[in-house]
């Protein structure tokens, strides 16, 4: 099989670029875009701020003290996502092909598109043209024989860059670069491989097959040929992610300040619940598997999981699971971020109960959807949220313009 | 020990109790039987804790005792062994020798004191009843038993019974929550009004045993606070109740309906079975329209086709569209042994009552899926 050509998209500070565009006072400041003003960390920061070493993930606090007249902006998330739909359909004009990475990043399968557009360099610039014509933003571009090679191409030129990895160049380009350079490979992966003299891409594609499997099981071979720059991940449209998406559907969301208060936890476990349980019901789904994910203050992050008996797509339901996993997780310290998730999911909610209170309740939720997708998230919810909904929040990375994502 | 007993009757007696030896392994006493011999011949006795079963079987017994040992392996040893007779010996009590024709076998035995006693019932106030009346309850019913629902009372059967003029009422139902069964047969007994909640487990393997020959052979059945007995010449089973209250089914069971269509139960089962070979995997749902005179099912599966078939009914009701789980009503049909069944109705959210022609005293009901 010849090899494709994959190009990755990556926007150049995103969230602080559209706020920057949106208001011109913010043009050529550092700024960062935050979950709340004063609260939440960087979500993306300008160029501007880059410079002073301000960082996404730094905290108000870091993120001040690294540049003490930062400018803080609250995210907006119905701008971001309107930006991207735009986005979106400026990639589809190029190839049908467009994968949506996250809010930011996507990739685009545009091979064959030659004879349309020219050769990938100038397709690329094409690309980055209309984008900067339509809406003053401006992108990194990767172009490789396949998404690993693509995204890494993005990341090597920021802003407005423009790479090119061909065939030939790859085992050059991959020789001393650092494994945690690749998309895929995080802080523990990088941390075993090094624990085994494993440093560079180079040192990861001559590694005996044998021992990176016994370390790593099925992963193994998968990790060696990353380390060559071999990647058969095909770019799969949101149509296609939809039905992969039948795996699990979950929400979190950093809070506005930590919390110890198991009550309060439980209050933001009800408000996450809901939104998975309506994006349960709206996709036909409910699942039998409930994930609770925490954050401590210091970061640490982890989930745990209960199988309930029959699967449920009422909030009430998730949360009465989520809340149970709870209780038995002795809380060590304050929780920064709180996550609710369901999976093993069926699609079977078109079977109504035959109990009458059973019935009530899928009916009141029904009820509530059909309010709710006419007036909006949370018009009507339960007394405990009531305080909850006035402001907006943090959009999600996993973030889709279209499909059962947008709840 | 020491006896011997014909193939074909041990085998009996374990077939009987496969369904009821525990398969989890986690008490390991649980997946053995217990095995004893006296001057009345053999008994074999099985139990998970929650049913119990003890079955007496002929045997020439030349010195008494008893053993415990895997009730599988025994099985499948017994199932392939070539001659007539077998041979069962104990020697020193951790190991059980059977032989048979040419070939031996040596089974690890666990000695018999840890093996759980099966609860005493009461056996005085019994009733007796004919096992094809009890197999026809069992089997119109346990198909809509639930299965490890997290309400625990639906995964048993729910019996009750009254006195009444002309006998005892004796009432099953079953419900998982999206249909129901229920059927009232009256014996000649006499007992006090009662009702209890029997693992779903237990009926499984009653229904089995009365299958397995389809006598007319009368059983009879006692209950105590915990627990329900069911005896038979030379078998006993014991079986522990659920504890709880079971819902108010009849609040789910219509009691007048605004529609009502009788169709033949083969053509209409054949059509639900043919129309559903495209429904939705998972959901199986069926599409019903009734109107005029003509009842048409239809199934829409956009990725792989779509079906419809009309059987002509005689009917002048209002007309209405509902879906359901085919498999829900397949469930019903194949329950069901009368020509003609009747349908009744009210709307598309409501539940569905169907009914053999010639007995009301069988109703179905199954609530309907959103199409």
């Amino acid at each position: 099989m010849n090899p494709g050509t994959i190009l990755h998209i990556d926007m150049n500070a995103f969230f602080a670029s559209v706020e920057q565009r949106a208001d011109p006072t913010l043009r050529e400041k550092p700024i960062a875009v935050a979950g709340s003003k004063t609260r939440g960390v960087v979500l993306s920061p300008s160029y501007e701020a880059r410079a002073y070493g301000v960082k996404t993930g730094m905290t108000y606090g870091e993120a001040k003290k690294a540049c003490p007249h930062i400018i803080m902006v609250a995210a907006d998330s119905a701008k971001y996502s309107a930006a991207c739909e735009q986005l979106l359909g400026i990639w589809q004009e190029f190839t049908p092909l467009v994968e949506l990475f996250s809010i930011d990043e996507a990739f685009l399968d545009v091979t064959g598109c030659e004879a349309l557009f020219g050769d990938p360099v100038r397709m690329a610039l094409l690309i980055k043209e209309r984008i900067w014509e339509a809406m003053k933003l401006t992108c990194s571009i990767g172009i490789g024989p396949n998404k690993l090679l693509a995204k890494l191409g993005s990341d090597m030129q920021k802003p407005d860059g423009l790479v090119l990895i061909s065939s030939a160049d790859v085992a050059g380009v991959l020789e001393d670069l650092p494994v945690q350079q690749l998309c895929g490979i995080g802080p523990s992966l990088t941390k075993s491989l090094a624990a085994m003299g494993i440093g560079t891409c180079g040192e990861l594609a001559r590694a005996p097959l044998r021992q990176l499997t016994s370390r790593f099981g099925i992963l193994g071979e998968r990790l060696r040929d990353m380390g060559r720059g071999i990647d058969d991940g095909v770019v799969t449209t949101q149509q296609e992610q939809a039905d992969e998406m039948s795996r699990s559907m979950g929400h979190s969301m950093t809070l506005d300040e930590d919390c110890a208060n198991v009550e309060e936890i439980e209050r933001h476990i009800l408000q996450l619940a809901e939104k998975v349980a309506r994006r349960l019901r709206r996709g036909l789904y409910s699942g039998r598997t409930v994930t609770l994910t925490l954050r401590y203050a210091d970061f640490h992050t982890f989930s745990r999981q209960r199988r309930l008996q029959r699967a449920v797509n009422h909030g009430l339901d998730i949360h009465a699971a989520a809340v149970g996993i709870l209780h038995e997780i002795p809380l060590a310290q304050a929780v920064r971020l709180v996550g609710v998730s369901v999976s093993s999911l069926e699609r079977n909610v078109a079977q109504m109960p035959l109990f009458p209170h059973e019935r009530r309740k899928a009916f009141v939720a029904d009820a509530m959807d059909e309010i709710n997708d006419r007036y909006g998230s949370f018009t009507v919810t339960w007394g405990t949220l009531a305080e909850r909904h006035r402001h907006g929040r943090v959009i999600s990375p996993a973030w889709r313009p279209v499909g059962d994502r947008q709840y | 020990m020491k006896l011997k007993i014909k193939k074909e009757e041990i085998l009996k007696g374990l077939q009987r109790i496969q369904g009821v030896v525990e398969k989890k392994n986690t008490m390991p006493i649980l997946s053995n039987m217990l095995l004893t011999a006296d001057s009345n011949g053999v008994e074999i006795v099985a139990t998970d804790l929650e049913i119990g079963l003890r079955g007496r079987y002929s045997a020439e017994v030349e010195k008494p005792g008893s053993i415990t040992i895997s009730a599988k392996k025994m099985y499948e040893i017994v199932r392939e062994l070539p001659a007539e007779d077998i041979e069962i010996k104990v020697e020193d009590g951790n190991w059980a020798k059977i032989v048979s024709g040419q070939s031996h076998f040596k089974l690890v035995a666990l000695p018999k004191d840890e093996y759980p006693a099966l609860p005493e019932v009461a056996e005085e106030g019994m009733i007796a009843i004919e096992g094809e009346t009890l197999r026809e309850m069992i089997k119109k019913t346990l198909y809509s038993v639930g299965e490890n629902d997290a309400r625990y009372v639906l995964n048993g059967l729910f019996v009750h019974m009254t006195q009444g003029k002309n006998g005892l009422n004796i009432r099953m139902v079953g419900t998982d929550g999206h249909r129901l069964s229920m059927i009232d047969r009256v014996i000649d007994a006499k007992h006090k009004e009662e009702s209890m909640i029997i693992p779903k487990k237990a009926m499984l393997e009653l229904r089995r045993i009365l299958e397995e020959d389809s006598s007319k052979s009368e059983l009879r059945i006692g209950f105590s606070k915990n627990h329900a007995l069911f005896k038979r010449d030379g078998l006993v089973m014991v079986s522990k109740l659920i504890d709880g209250n079971y819902p108010n089914y009849l609040q789910v069971v219509p009691a007048k309906s605004t529609k009502k269509v009788v169709v033949s139960k083969d053509l209409f089962s054949h059509a639900v079975k043919r129309v559903s070979i495209l429904s939705k995997e998972k959901t199986n749902a069926v599409k019903m329209q009734l109107e005029k005179d003509s009842l048409v099912l239809s199934t829409n599966n956009p990725e792989v086709g779509e079906a419809s078939e009309e059987l002509a009914v005689d009917y002048k009701g209002e007309a209405i569209t509902i879906g359901f789980n085919s498999r829900y009503l397949m469930d019903v049909l194949s329950a069901m042994d009368r020509a003609n069944i009747a349908l009744e109705l009210n709307d598309a959210l409501s539940p569905c009552l169907i009914t053999e022609e010639g007995d009301e005293h069988y109703r179905c009901v199954v609530m309907p899926m959103r199409v």
